[in-house]
């Protein structure tokens, strides 16, 4: 909403996210390097900090994303390359722009590789964490792909799939409704209750916060 | 005499043992190579911890050091041949120098780019460009290059431990076997140095370690022309000026520029106001060049005080690896004098 409380003064928008140790672009590929840097001083300066770098599918055709896993796992770099397969880039499916499979890509430069076809967050959080203690204890590279589906569009109106089937997907793979499951009908409510009430706060303070003021 | 390689050399051995932050990341740098241009040169045999020869992946070892500096080391980056500036155009602009602005100056990027820059070896069409040009005016970025008439090794020393910004650092090839001038050799001229005093331009901050000089011929009538220049050029320069002075009894004086980007175009008033032509002379090519900005800010800025205004530069050509055709291509000391010739 560019205001001044926003993440960024305003002078970010929901690309250019920076909070605590989250760092988010807008452009692909371009922050991998950085997270292997990142991860890389770390080391170098003898703290045991791991970072962790989120990709797509649509990631993989940028060339600096070979370059930089090149030197992950060169230099035994302790990150966790996250892959978000949601086999569809902005508007083109991933069948028209990768050739190949995505795990292949992280193997043939050694680095260990874990597929998931899942959208269950324990699931996938518990592997992630086993993966994370290995990452941080062996000081080695290692990536997940996650193969999943896109339930919206990419910006906001740009979603030439058809309708029936963003349906037949997020009927079977929305994460949430997923975990709900483990839940009673109660917990359900209050959760929703509370979630509805803490956007609703962050909504209505975020319309009444000023504009950030325009520096010369 | 210390050469302008053997100050950059000992400059990096010294950073590197002052502060435990500086790393060092380029192709080919370890020993007994030491570097395309002998610049790292006994560096990964001093400091081998902190000294990290890289694969072919120059926007990728930009992207790594951009990670260090934001994890509190203070990385240098030699690019072995500034014609490869382009591999790395994405993690400078969009990323290095993006990310104190929108990250709101919750984080900074400490980080130098040291670049072999320019023509006159015979390395044809793509190893001998002057390409800083593409980079000038990038926002959150200093462009600086380095002449033999400071010493740059303490440029760069305050680029890399006092600068808290990404710095493109331009080393003209030719320079390297140069000496840094000493008094006896400058002794036609009296050199002033201009600082700016913690001057703003653009959110950075103009000229705070990276001097301009203004050069003024020594017992000579008031001078009815200034050069701005900078780089390898400022040395052909200051030749056109003497052969100028000595042979043909015109006096010009030189303004020469060590940071290009941002900048602030007052110390080329302080010289123009008084001889009220200006020429700008640079190894880059022709169109939309440096010296396209400084005729503009000079035109904006200096009204009726200019009388006249021209630029020296390359052809807009590709420079050939021919010896001859690439001195057809770059400016030389003939070049400087006739159009100082064709503008008194």
């Amino acid at each position: 909403m560019g205001k001044s409380t926003g993440v960024s003064g305003g002078r970010g928008g929901s690309q250019h996210l920076h909070w605590r140790n989250f760092f988010s672009n807008g452009v692909l590929g371009g922050t991998v390097p950085i997270a292997v840097g990142m991860a890389l001083a770390e080391k170098i300066q003898g703290r045991s900090s791991i970072a962790i770098n989120f990709l797509g599918d649509g990631t993989m055709g940028e060339g600096v994303v070979y370059e930089s896993i090149n030197m992950a796992s060169l230099w035994s770099v302790p990150i966790l390359f996250v892959v978000e397969n949601n086999r569809i880039a902005q508007t083109t499916p991933v069948e028209l722009n990768l050739a190949g499979d995505i795990p292949s890509r992280f193997t043939a430069f050694g680095i260990k590789t874990t597929v998931l076809d899942s959208s269950d967050a324990i699931e996938i959080g518990s592997t992630a964490q086993q993966m994370m203690v290995e990452v941080r204890n062996e000081s080695a590279p290692q990536s997940l792909v996650i193969n999943t589906h896109r339930f919206g569009p990419h910006s906001k109106g740009d979603d030439t799939r058809d309708e029936d089937q963003i349906r037949a997907i997020r009927n079977s793979r929305d994460p949430i409704p997923l975990l709900a499951k483990s839940l009673t009908v109660e917990k359900i409510d209050s959760i929703n209750e509370e979630v509805e009430d803490e956007v609703l706060k962050a909504f209505q303070a975020a319309v009444d916060d000023p504009f950030p003021e325009i520096l010369t | 005499m210390t050469t302008i390689l053997e100050s950059l050399n000992l400059t990096l051995h010294d950073v590197l043992a002052t502060d435990q932050r500086v790393v060092l990341l380029g192709e080919d740098i370890l020993d007994p190579y030491g570097g395309a241009f002998k610049v790292t040169h006994g560096i990964s045999t001093a400091f081998p911890d902190r000294t990290f020869t890289t694969p072919v992946s120059e926007a990728g070892i930009l992207g790594v050091a951009t990670g260090m500096a934001l994890r509190g080391l203070r990385p240098v980056v030699e690019i072995m041949f500034g014609d490869f500036l382009t591999l790395l155009a994405d993690q400078v602009i969009n990323h290095a120098t993006k990310f104190r602005f929108m990250y709101n100056d919750q984080v900074s990027v400490p980080l130098v780019i040291r670049v072999p820059m320019g023509g006159r070896r015979g390395y044809g069409p793509t190893h001998s460009q002057t390409l800083e040009k593409l980079f000038l005016g990038t926002p959150g970025l200093k462009v600086l290059a380095i002449n033999n008439l400071t010493d740059p090794g303490q440029i760069l020393f305050k680029a890399i431990l006092h600068d808290d910004d990404p710095v493109l650092f331009v080393e003209n090839k030719i320079l390297y076997s140069q000496s840094i001038l000493d008094e006896n050799e400058t002794s036609d001229f009296i050199i002033t140095t201009y600082l700016s005093q913690n001057q703003s331009v653009s959110g950075l901050l103009a000229d705070q370690y990276a001097p301009t000089l203004h050069l003024q011929l020594r017992d000579a009538p008031e001078p009815n022309l200034t050069i701005t220049t900078y780089g390898y050029m400022a040395e052909l320069c200051r030749q056109a000026a003497l052969q100028l002075a000595y042979e043909d009894e015109l006096f010009v004086d030189l303004v020469v520029i060590t940071q290009l980007s941002p900048f602030t175009i007052d110390p080329i008033y302080k010289a123009v106001r008084r001889t009220h032509r200006l020429l700008v002379v640079e190894e880059g090519t022709y169109t939309m060049g440096w010296g396209a900005e400084i005729l503009a800010r000079s035109v904006e800025n200096f009204g009726e005080e200019i009388y006249k205004i021209q630029r020296v530069a390359a052809l807009d050509s590709p420079i050939p690896a021919s010896r001859s055709l690439e001195n057809a291509v770059l400016p030389d000391i003939e070049d400087i004098v006739h159009t100082v010739k064709m503008m008194v």
